[in-house]
């Protein structure tokens, strides 16, 4: 039982990551997200149905979540519309799509098919089905995380931090905010949508209603995991959206549990995970003012420690 | 090679050039040490020292060539940069809203040239269009009409991150230059070099020993990997100031840096400023308040009035003035006496 959890949370959790970068690093409300994730559940269906293989599966449905977060980020770049605005057209425009792509079925199911995670026990076989999906979805969020490492790590990663902080330093440094947009955001939904591929192989079909609310419990999963520690590391700040899912859908699991003990039913998960993410905000706010202070602190001890400290930048 | 480059775009195409001649130079170094090593005794080797010694010529006059061409794209942009002026603005004017009610005259047919090494403060009253003046050079508004050269180069249509290559600008607003969210050593990592990224990894410990050398005169040495958000108006400022000119800018535009700051930040930010522009010989314009700082500091002084530049002082001119008699001269030409705004111009 509780692997399940973990696995449904590994999946999960490559989405967060999407949404990490879009909400996160470049600081941009992107509402692409909700339309990706079954853009991506689609795409991967319907190669691995049409004999496409897994492979090519999951990286059409990469390639489609990429043109998603272009596509928002054009209209975003061309029109100057707020980004917020454009996500939800790309969304809207999306269910459409996604029907189409599905051939006008509201979902199709990936029967007689070999997917991931049927393949998963048969190469783990030493371990039990449930583990071996276990440890089938450890390794890809663990790749998925470790290449995303090294990307926000480089100098282009770095840029695309820098402008989530502050858009006219990276015009000063001669870069077009434009170009870093396609680019966080086509990686973003990217994920979003290898995340949804990896869903629909686990539950075994793709659903054009797949990603409604998708974006607010990934928001949710982020909250969940700043509680955690703070950092500025970007691997941690990745590990702790990983966790941050996993807790998610840990909880949603004990609400489907145990909530009918205090009349709790599926119907309210929407309410709940909205609230969640109200009071994740209003802690973090205070949360974020408290240990702002305390690094402030250290740092000064450090410097005051290492170095004599100077009289024209008393703090 | 004729086509007009900027500063960063030539020095990238000097350094593409010099690596590709390098490569040359290497590749036949190995195949005549190959050769060497051959047994010359038999025919088969003789014949094929021959052929790896003619290859090595063949190479080697392409690293010839790449060295001959650098040297040519060298003369040129040297010849290009030879008496021309850095930069010229001819009769550039903004209008800001136009054909409203809200019309209003920024800038009214503004000449100005800056030349190479000049080092120029601008003073003037709130309105009077110093900022309007610094947006149209760095492109953040178009100019309504006019044109903009900078180096050779007409600039006037350019946008403002591809003139950030050679225009490096610092803002009164401390956390403009900087990205709080990030550590200082990534943000000198992106301010050392201008222009797009790849995904490389140009933060090493090389760069990391560069940039602790490059932070101990403003006492941030210790603290790479502190969050920028972290520090002082005053030590952001600093940081700013020395990002700004780790790229060697053409030109470097002040833009009352050190109003958002205390006396003694302040103090320290301008010191500074002077000792950056010293030892790379910048050229730089430098929005002041302070009229006895404009009159000590730099080669040149202008002043600005509703959006015309009415006092351009120079060279033994400018080293004569005095605070009394710039404000006769402003009197005098403005026509007008000094109303609540005279407080802004501090001595």
């Amino acid at each position: 039982m509780i692997e399940g959890i973990f696995v449904e949370g590994l999946i999960f959790s490559v989405m967060v990551l999407g949404i990490l970068i879009s909400y996160r690093i470049l600081d941009m409300a992107d509402m692409t997200c909700d339309g990706a994730v079954a853009t991506g559940a689609a795409v991967c269906t319907m190669c691995i149905t049409g004999g496409l293989g897994i492979g090519v599966g999951m990286l059409f449905s990469f390639l489609a979540g990429i043109c998603c977060g272009l596509v928002t980020a054009a209209i975003h770049n061309k029109l100057h519309i707020p980004v917020l605005l454009a996500g939800i057209l790309t969304m809207t425009m999306l269910y459409s799509v996604n029907l189409r792509i599905l051939g006008n079925k509201a979902n199709v199911p990936l029967v007689r098919v070999t997917t991931l995670y049927r393949l998963f026990p048969a190469w783990f076989s030493f371990l039990p089905s449930s583990y071996a999906s276990l440890l089938g979805s450890l390794i890809c969020v663990g790749i998925v995380k470790a290449l995303m490492d090294m990307f926000f790590r480089s100098d282009l990663g770095t840029a695309l931090g820098a402008m989530g902080g502050n858009e006219q330093m990276v015009v000063s440094q001669g870069m077009n905010p434009a170009t870093l947009k396609y680019i966080g955001l086509g990686l973003g939904n990217g994920l979003i949508a290898l995340s949804g591929a990896l869903l629909a192989q686990y539950q075994g079909f793709a659903d054009a209603n797949l990603g409604q609310g998708m974006i607010v419990q990934g928001l949710a999963a982020i909250m969940l995991g700043e509680f955690l520690f703070s950092t500025n590391k970007i691997s941690l700040i990745t590990l702790r959206a990983v966790l941050g899912g996993i807790i998610y859908k840990a909880l949603m699991f004990l609400g489907r549990k145990y909530g009918y003990l205090i009349g709790i039913t599926p119907n309210d998960f929407r309410l709940l995970t909205g609230v969640l993410v109200i009071i994740s905000l209003a802690v973090a706010k205070t949360r974020a003012m408290y240990s702002n202070n305390n690094a402030r602190k250290r740092a000064l001890k450090r410097t005051k420690l290492s170095a004599p400290p100077k009289e024209a930048f008393n703090e | 090679m004729s086509k007009s480059l900027n500063k960063a775009q030539y020095e990238r195409e000097i350094e593409k050039l010099e690596a590709k001649a390098l490569k040359y130079e290497s590749k036949a170094d190995t195949l005549i040490d190959n050769a060497s090593h051959l047994d010359s005794t038999t025919d088969t080797g003789k014949e094929r020292s021959s052929m790896l010694n003619s290859q090595a010529l063949e190479i080697s006059k392409k690293a010839n060539d790449t060295r001959e061409k650098i040297k040519m794209l060298k003369r040129q942009y040297e010849e290009r940069m030879k008496g021309l002026p850095l930069l010229k603005i001819e009769h550039v004017t903004k209008v800001f809203a136009p054909g409203t009610v809200n019309e209003k005259v920024a800038l009214e047919d503004i000449n100005l040239t800056v030349n190479q090494g000049d080092v120029i403060c601008i003073i003037g009253s709130n309105g009077s269009g110093k900022s309007t003046l610094f947006n149209m050079i760095s492109g953040t508004f178009p100019v309504t009409s006019g044109t903009i050269t900078l180096a050779g180069l007409d600039i006037t249509k350019q946008p403002e991150y591809k003139r950030a290559y050679d225009i490096g600008r610092v803002f009164q607003d401390p956390t403009k230059g900087t990205s709080a969210n990030m550590s200082i050593e990534d943000n000198m990592m992106l301010a050392s070099k201008k222009g797009m990224r790849g995904v490389k990894f140009s933060l090493n410990k090389t760069t990391r020993e560069r940039f602790k050398r490059l932070l101990t005169p403003i006492h941030l040495e210790e603290r790479l990997k502190d969050n920028v958000g972290l520090l002082s108006g005053g030590q952001r400022q600093a940081l700013t100031l020395l990002m700004t000119t780790l790229s060697k800018p053409h030109l470097m535009l002040l833009d009352e840096h050190t109003a958002a700051l205390d006396p003694g930040n302040a103090q320290t930010v301008m010191d500074l400023t002077k000792e950056y522009i010293e030892r790379d010989s910048l050229t730089a314009m430098m929005v002041t308040h302070n009229m006895q700082f404009a009159i000590d500091y730099g080669n040149r002084l202008i002043m600005m009035d509703k959006g015309h530049i009415i006092l351009d002082i120079s060279g033994e001119e400018k080293k004569n003035l005095t605070v009394q008699t710039l404000v006769a001269r402003f009197k005098e030409i403005a026509k007008t006496e000094f109303t609540s705004d005279e407080g802004l111009l501090t001595e």
